[in-house]
């Protein structure tokens, strides 16, 4: 990216490896990323771990996320088992996930205590109904956005409507969707029609 | 005990589903759906729907609700099995991955596998949006979420704060 401010004197490559962060740096960092996410986290990761930090630089940023995008899972958590990884090994991985997991997980916790206690209030499940049938809506978007190059493909377009059908209409299980839907697609992908 | 047969059940199938939640989670919500209201029945779609959008007004990555689901089966015991189960087989691939890497990297493979997935995803996510909608009560939820979804595709606006506002034109017009 452009907007990233470049360094006076670029650093050599061995200090770069030589670099690891403590395990408390660590835990820190994904922590901030995990409290700072609100309505996607990667922008968050993108900016605390290349921008701030400097643990990574931008093209190994997207590099990593394109792996992480295709190992099953939330790309910043599989993130940051790849950064702990990296640095701390196994343990590392745990300390990460634990830091970007942990405290969201008692903040939504707590506010679902809040919710629940005043959940015979009409006005609050009238708001819920509300705030519902938005992030139906954002959900829609983020399918829309995430489709990438394939809407102006017919055969993309067709796999599409075919894996959302069969899933609501045809009651399949995920796992077969998946792999019947996915095997043509990946099919599709390598003759070069996705 | 009936509840721990329920956590058990819910461990395994967030285990299993562990391995396919390629794209995040959302795709995988169809499948929830059923298991949590369809065929258990322990909550309603109205419940389900609206512990997404409470998970999407906190903070984190977006798999919390998935806690949320587990918390109203089986508490605190719930939310954490729910978590720990989704979580195993992304973890166990990203530790061998990161292992791997630059070999990874150069395969070329991975762009077309990736390719292929990507409308896949996209249309259990499509599913996924549609089981949402049942939880709609009329047709003013459905003419929110339409403005909602024209705003998102025209505008850079916060999801943040379409929800609020959601909340905020719930409350006024008593849906």
């Amino acid at each position: 990216m452009l907007d990233s401010s470049v360094p006076i004197a670029p650093p050599a490559p061995a200090a770069l490896q030589a670099f690891v962060p403590s395990r408390r740096a660590l835990f820190l960092a994904f922590l901030q990323i995990g409290v700072s996410a609100f309505g996607g986290a990667l922008p968050w990761g993108r900016r605390i771990l290349v921008e701030d930090r400097k643990w990574l630089d931008e093209r190994e940023f997207a590099e990593i996320v394109t792996v992480c995008q295709a190992i099953p899972g939330p790309n910043m958590v599989n993130m940051a088992v790849f950064v702990g990884t990296r640095y701390h090994g196994i343990f590392g991985a745990l300390i990460a996930f634990v830091g970007i997991v942990g405290v969201p997980l008692v903040i939504l916790l707590l506010l679902n205590s809040v919710y629940h206690a005043f959940a015979h209030v009409p006005q609050v499940q009238s708001g819920m109904h509300g705030m519902a049938a938005v992030a139906t809506a954002y959900m829609l978007y983020m399918s829309i956005k995430m489709g990438g190059p394939f809407w102006k493909r017919p055969w993309g377009l067709v796999l599409c409507a075919a894996a959302a059908a069969l899933a609501l209409f045809a009651h399949w299980h995920m796992a077969l969707v998946l792999l019947v839907c996915g095997a043509v697609g990946v099919a599709l992908s390598k003759r070069g029609d996705l | 005990m009936k509840g721990s047969d329920q956590l058990v059940d819910m461990a395994l199938l967030y285990f299993s589903l562990s391995f396919l939640c390629i794209g995040g989670t959302i795709p995988l919500v169809p499948d929830m759906h059923r298991f949590f209201v369809d065929t258990r029945g322990l909550m309603t779609t109205t419940e389900f729907a609206g512990y997404i959008a409470l998970a999407q007004v906190a903070p984190g990555p977006n798999i919390l609700y998935i806690a949320l689901f587990g918390y109203h089966v089986a508490g605190i015991a719930g939310a954490l099995t729910a978590l720990t189960a989704i979580s195993f087989a992304p973890f166990v691939m990203m530790v061998i991955t990161t292992r791997m890497f630059t070999r990874l990297q150069q395969n070329p493979w991975r762009e077309v596998v990736l390719r292929g997935l990507a409308p896949v995803t996209v249309g259990l996510m499509f599913a996924g949006c549609m089981v949402l909608t049942r939880g709609f009560a009329d047709w003013r939820a459905w003419a929110l979420a339409g403005v909602a979804f024209v705003v998102f595709m025209t505008t850079k606006l916060h999801p943040l704060w379409m929800i609020g506002a959601g909340a905020v034109v719930g409350v006024a017009f008593g849906m």
